[in-house]
């Protein structure tokens, strides 16, 4: 009997039609492919492919994550040192519920190798405050209901955290363009920008001229 | 993604070096499209050089007469807050300005947004062996199309993503490459490739070469600016973008420079836009003339046809903030 | 669903008589609650509540903005496995081999598992899975996995399922539909029912009509999209299994992975304290169209490991279920004074390859005084993920073609859409809400001419109404107050908090009954080891278990009574308690402590267990909203823009007006992105989806963010001693109607398809202006129906 016509799923390895692409031609690599092997250019750095230790500076201490090179930062910072705050949501930074600051600016930490963010000051939503000390920010969001499930809410903190550090008298619109990076599906975000704004409010020293 | 080692480059001759001695390796700047390429096992190569950490590629220069020197490295971010960028090239500033998001733009450099690969939805998935990456199915054409260019198509028909290519296009920027035969400089106008002429790329790039500056000429006595029309009004692809470059002069159009983005495999210049303004005053009748101007020879596939009159839109209004 | 009826003689009742409905318009309503029960709050109760009713911050607020709180992906424990599923590439064929070797080969990897079922109907159904030391591994491991299908026909769009030579999604002794509905092809209905039935003779009613409208609506499949993807942490102890889940339901996970792997529910233990949302689709063990859950437990068996397995993005959207499609046919019929006189509500719908697209209830419960009425729900088939409840399921979609059919009608008559609808009007409560959102939109801003305001930028008014019903569960529901004898108390109930901030709304209950402040309560909640609490579905939630924090926390109060009346040379029935104090009613000087009087007690916990017997008589059994939009609308490019929402929701007595007021907020944020955004795209020669991310589904932005006002009418409505209904759902019902109205408002110019997307307002506008469809044209012949059912729309199938 014929084998009726089939369609196959296979990994990498089969070689089927996963072609790389890129300029520099070539059949694409296995997934597993391993140790690499030939020279290095002289005095440049080669990590892996096998785990690595990476120095991590994580709100304000120093931490040591060995990982492979493929581990993102979302990654380490969860699964490694235990700190959950930033959240796996869509996987391509299309969310930013994974924002962390790194040297102060907001960036998707699962679109950024661990290994990539060595030598910078980390800043995860954990290091920005406690249950008992809340940020000025993170206690306006609790005032304001500027919550809900809360998993896009550490997001939404660090991000937030930026901008007024930027930015410390926003304007709505700036809120608005602010936190565009930033999706929350329970649907906070009126209560996420009165936070702010009362945030912003009580920090402006007295008597200062607001900008429009 | 596949395990892979990361090479820290320490100069552009050394990143190219790296690549060299790996098939199949490939370069990574801010990483956004590494990333996801790796994520999607686009691509799965066995060494991944960051260019990051060659120092000195992440540098802006506004020259003496007023041009700009940018290296490939510099963040969107940085671009985008630039206070003589923002002065001198505004479409520049505005079109990295509004690109993706905070988080994406403190990240994506310029380089690898001129650079990136399409976002078209059969492209990205791995499911989908489609023209671009080898295979022999274009699936825009008879399937979901109605984010695909009405321009330029074919074999393949994703719209180019870059915002900021379009802005770069349209201010006469050229890319100055690196590579084994040495250096080159090619204008914006030369670098970006149409698929019937090769549809697995985007841009002359070859194997090996590297983005090592994007050199924009001076501006001065030209006004210009970038618009977009999206879906979602935050964080999203434009449906169609537009950034105009005039210099008037004596009252009239001395010279334009129409471009559109997401409407065609490049970023698109319309040169029959840019002839209906030449030595006419930007008024209602020659900006009637140019919007119109620009959507002939539009090719819209099945849904993607209310592009046709967004073009003339756009163009009209990103006219009339010059007028 | 609604109210129950009066008890039967033997149960041993009690009869109250409330003092029910709106303040406005007050009501006497004899309700017989159980024995034992208490006195429901009513309009008599409300102005002396303390806390009931109150703004109150969140009690999990401050652990979440910390990103202290532990959600079932953040979970970890030691030896920890993590899994990964596999799931099928293509819509429909049966699967021929399945080889793990190269997966089971790869150092790392502890388990696989291969699925028995070998027919493939939809892209994304489950086929394998792995367990392994790390997730790299794991998703190494996954790809290594090697599948053949004998690939069959399929169809994975609505209106092609519906052609009579559509491929078959069952064979017709397969399908999972009902032998007594009628079927074609893969079409199944009408449906009988709620969303079935009718009144009198639609036909005659269209006849005796002096105006009708009859008008096509659509829109395509929503997924649920929760930021928190489905997942568990399974993990056996000798035969003890333990399951951390993101999940609307503990018991209803205990329950069935119980029987799915035939073991007690004795041996069950499910914990949720923290789930990053659902909307509908976390009802289950695992979730609509996949085992995980099932499949994470028997790794976990198979290796002697705990297993994480959590779904990724593109899976969330394939096979955890989502909001079926609609295409919908309303004809409307009514009296120059613009009295209805029939309604004909005929609607197909694809949940993938289940039932449930059912959208008929808004049509079924609205405008009820319509004599004459008939709804007719059907289910097509698709090769496509099996749909799940999604909030208010089938009543967003169902009000926005009703809705937009009353606003086409309006138009056609020359009557105002509210005046028309205040005419039709069957809801007492609803009746009262209409001016009050009025007020607050503004209504008398709204274009009398649609699209007269000077352009491009074209602003409008539109509005529309929702419904809901009572549900709760009447019994089978527990809770637990602990008293200590330091005066510390805990408030302890198996019911999962999925964001609604259910936890604190039930602080806000018992810390009215002890005179204390809910941040005086540690609440726990979301585990089986708990009094057991229902599914959070049905918006039922807060209505099934408030009253039974209310009963456990009267008890606690009575001991606390008994133990302060000596101290304070008063009978316990004297007292009364506010402020972290119980004093003499009469003479309030006369106080001692909560915490004094706890100190007293002869034990070390003074432990009230109470549980629910019983729903009973409700005010209204439907729960009523409406709701109000204006939008911008950029006549050129076709941009939509919500500048502001009012929604006046009805939910009994909401015992937190903070985050009730957060969940009406929410609801209108969904509901917009529903309307100008999502889309649920399936390539329509591939059947498999083009956009299962974030990217190209698109959801709502704080870009998009628009002035939010919700307003709630606060209704005694009995059923339970609290007065408390749900308000998860109500107020997504509105909303799609509310904006599409909003936008003919703006610009002329009807979108009948959602999303309204920008090619769409311009194809709706160059339709206009083709008909010279200027809005001063009125016609008024009962022979020429507004239709679209042969117009082409811009991008004819998609997604759908």
């Amino acid at each position: 009997m014929p084998k009726p016509p089939s369609r196959r799923d296979e990994g990498p390895a089969s070689g089927l039609s996963r072609r790389t692409f890129l300029k520099t031609a070539g059949v694409g690599a296995a997934a597993t492919s391993l140790v690499g092997v030939g020279g290095r250019a002289e005095g440049a750095t080669v990590l892996g492919p096998g785990p690595v230790p990476l120095s991590l500076k994580v709100n304000g201490a120093a931490r040591t994550v060995t990982v492979e090179p493929r581990v993102t930062l979302l990654d380490a910072l969860r699964d490694h040192l235990d700190l959950t705050g930033a959240k796996p949501v869509c996987d391509r930074g299309g969310c930013g519920a994974c924002t962390v600051l790194v040297d102060g600016d907001p960036v998707c930490s699962c679109l950024m190798l661990a290994a990539d963010a060595e030598g910078q000051e980390i800043t995860t939503v954990e290091g920005l405050g406690t249950p008992e000390r809340m940020s000025p920010l993170q206690a306006a969001f609790v005032e304001c209901d500027a919550l809900q499930c809360g998993f896009c809410t550490p997001g939404f903190i660090v991000a937030g955290t930026a901008l007024l550090a930027r930015n410390p008298d926003p304007t709505l619109d700036q809120i608005k363009d602010g936190l565009a990076g930033n999706l929350c599906r329970c649907g906070t975000y009126g209560r996420v920008f009165e936070a702010v704004q009362k945030t912003a409010k009580a920090r402006a020293p007295r008597g200062k001229a607001r900008r429009g | 993604m596949n395990r892979f080692e990361l090479a820290r480059a320490t100069s552009a001759s050394q990143a190219r070096e790296l690549l060299a001695e790996k098939a199949g390796a490939v370069f990574m700047a801010g990483g956004i499209d590494v990333l996801d390429h790796l994520k999607e096992h686009l691509i799965e190569p066995p060494r991944v050089v960051d260019l990051k950490t060659i120092p000195g590629l992440d540098r802006i220069t506004v020259e003496a007469d007023g041009g700009l020197t940018i290296g490939p490295l510099a963040t969107l971010a940085k671009v985008a807050d630039h206070a003589d960028i923002r002065r001198s090239h505004p479409a520049l500033a505005r079109a990295c300005g509004e690109a993706a998001s905070p988080q994406i733009r403190n990240v994506a450099t310029i380089g690898g947004n001129v650079l990136q690969r399409p976002r078209c939805w059969y492209y990205r998935l791995e499911s989908y062996p489609c023209v671009k990456k080898g295979g022999d199915v274009c699936y825009a054409i008879a399937g979901e199309n109605r984010y695909h260019v009405i321009f330029g198509g074919g074999p393949a028909y994703p719209p180019h993503p870059s915002n900021a290519a379009v802005a770069l296009l349209a201010y006469g920027a050229s890319f100055v490459l690196e590579g084994p035969k040495g250096r080159r400089t090619v204008a914006a106008g030369e670098f970006f490739v149409l698929p019937k002429d090769d549809p697995r790329r985007e841009n002359v790039l070859e194997p090996g070469e590297l983005l090592l500056e994007i050199r924009v000429p001076a501006m001065a006595g030209v006004r210009s600016a970038y618009l977009d029309v999206r879906e979602r009004a935050g964080f999203d692809w434009p449906l169609v973008s537009a950034a105009i470059a005039v210099r008037p002069e004596g009252g009239v159009v001395r010279e334009a420079r129409v471009v559109l983005g997401q409407v065609a495999p490049i970023p698109w210049r319309s040169m029959r836009a840019e002839q209906a303004l030449a030595g006419r005053a930007l008024e209602a009748a020659a900006i009637d003339a140019a919007a119109r101007a620009a959507t002939v020879g539009a090719q819209p596939l099945s849904d993607n046809g209310y592009k046709v009159g967004l073009v003339a839109t756009l163009v009209r209004r990103t006219l009339n903030l010059l007028a | 669903m609604a109210q129950e009826k009066a008890p039967k003689p033997q149960e041993a009742t009690v009869t109250y008589t409330v003092k029910a409905g709106h303040a406005s318009a007050p009501t006497t309503l004899e309700v017989h609650a159980a024995e034992g029960d208490l006195k429901p709050w009513d309009l008599d109760s409300w102005p002396k509540f303390r806390q009931v009713g109150k703004r109150h911050p969140r009690l999990d607020g401050p652990l979440k903005v910390t990103g202290r709180a532990r959600y079932t992906y953040d979970v970890k424990l030691p030896g920890m496995l993590h899994g990964r599923m596999v799931g099928a590439s293509v819509p429909a064929g049966e699967i021929v081999t399945i080889d793990t070797s190269k997966a089971e080969a790869l150092p790392g990897v502890k388990a696989v598992w291969a699925s028995d079922s070998r027919t493939v109907r939809f892209a994304g159904q489950d086929v394998a899975a792995v367990a392994a030391v790390s997730p790299e591994i794991a998703a190494d491991a996954a790809r290594l996995i090697e599948v053949t299908y004998d690939e069959r026909p399929f169809v994975p769009e609505l209106r092609k399922a519906m052609d009579v030579d559509a491929p078959l999604v069952y064979d017709p002794d397969k399908m999972p539909a009902s032998k007594d509905l009628p079927r074609k092809g893969n079409i199944v209905g009408p449906m009988t029912g709620r969303r079935g039935g009718g009144r009198g003779d639609v036909e005659k009613g269209l006849q005796e009509a002096d105006v009708t409208v009859e008008s096509t609506y659509s829109l395509p499949v929503h997924t649920h999209s929760p930021l928190e993807v489905h997942g568990v942490v399974a993990q056996w102890e000798g035969d003890q299994l333990t399951v951390y889940a993101s999940t609307q339901g503990v018991f209803a996970v205990r329950e069935g992975l119980a029987e799915a792997l035939g073991i007690d529910r004795k041996s069950v233990r499910v914990i949720c304290e923290h789930m990053g949302g659902a909307f509908g689709s976390k009802l289950g063990p695992s979730a609509s169209g996949t085992q995980f859950a099932v499949v994470a437990c028997k790794l976990a068996k198979m290796t002697g490991a705990p297993v994480k397995l959590m779904l990724d993005r593109k899976q969330e959207h394939l096979c955890t279920g989502n909001g079926p499609s609609a295409l919908v046919t309303v004809r409307i019929g009514a009296k120059r004074d613009g009295t209805f006189t029939a309604i004909h509500y005929r609607s197909f719908g694809s949940a993938g390859i289940a039932t449930g697209a059912g959208t008929a209830g808004p049509a079924n419960a609205l405008y009820q005084n319509t004599p004459n009425f008939k709804a007719e729900d059907h289910d097509v088939f698709t090769n496509a993920g099996p749909g799940a409840p999604l909030r208010a399921p089938g009543h967003s979609q169902g009000a926005f073609a009703l809705e937009s059919a009353v606003d086409e009608l309006a138009e056609k008559l020359g009557i105002d859409p509210l005046e028309l609808r205040k005419k039709n009007e069957s809801s007492p409560v609803r009746a009262i809400q209409y001016d009050i959102g009025a007020k607050a939109i503004a209504w008398e801003r709204r274009n009398k001419k649609p699209g007269e305001a000077p352009g491009p930028k074209k602003r409008g008014i539109g509005m529309a109404n929702g419904n809901w019903y009572v549900i709760a569960r009447g019994s089978g529901v527990g809770a637990q107050i602990k008293v200590h004898r330091d005066g510390s108390v805990e408030l302890i109930s198996g019911a999962q908090d999925i964001g609604v901030g259910f936890r604190t709304a039930m602080a806000v209950v018992a810390a009215e009954e002890l005179g204390l402040k809910p941040s005086d309560i540690t609440v726990r909640v979301g585990d089986t080891q708990f009094p057991e609490g229902p599914g959070s579905g049905g918006s039922n939630t807060t209505n099934s278990v408030a009253p039974v924090v209310r009963l456990a926390a009267h008890q606690a109060r009575t001991k606390l009574f008994d133990l302060a009346a000596p101290m304070l040379g008063a009978k316990p029935e004297e007292l009364d308690a506010a402020d972290g104090r119980i004093f003499v009613a009469a003479n309030p000087r006369k106080a001692v402590g909560v915490k004094q009087a706890a100190a007293k007690m002869p034990g070390e916990v003074i432990d009230c267990v109470a549980d629910r017997k019983k729903q009973y008589e409700t005010y209204r059994g439907d729960i009523a909203g409406t709701q109000f939009a204006e939008v911008e609308v950029d006549n050129e490019t076709g941009e939509v823009r919500v500048i502001k929402m009012v929604s006046v929701n009805d939910c009994g007595f909401p015992m937190n007006a903070l985050t009730a007021e957060s969940q009406a907020i929410g609801a209108m944020i969904q509901g917009a992105s529903w309307a100008l955004l999502e889309n649920r795209i399936l390539d329509r020669n591939m059947g498999t989806m083009v956009n299962p991310n974030l990217e190209w589904y698109k959801i709502l932005s704080p870009a998009d963010m628009f002035e939010a006002v919700s307003i709630l009418t606060p209704i005694a409505n009995a059923g339970n001693n609290t007065s408390a209904a749900g308000l998860g759902e109500p107020p997504i019902v509105p909303a799609l109607g509310a904006i599409a109205n909003a936008v003919f408002n703006a610009t002329g110019a009807r979108v009948r398809e959602l999303p309204i997307t920008p090619d769409r307002v311009l194809q709706a506008l160059s339709e206009a202006r083709r008909r010279g469809d200027r809005v001063a044209q009125r016609s008024e012949t009962r022979d020429d129906p507004v239709s679209t059912t042969r117009r082409a729309s811009v991008a004819p199938r998609r997604g759908v």
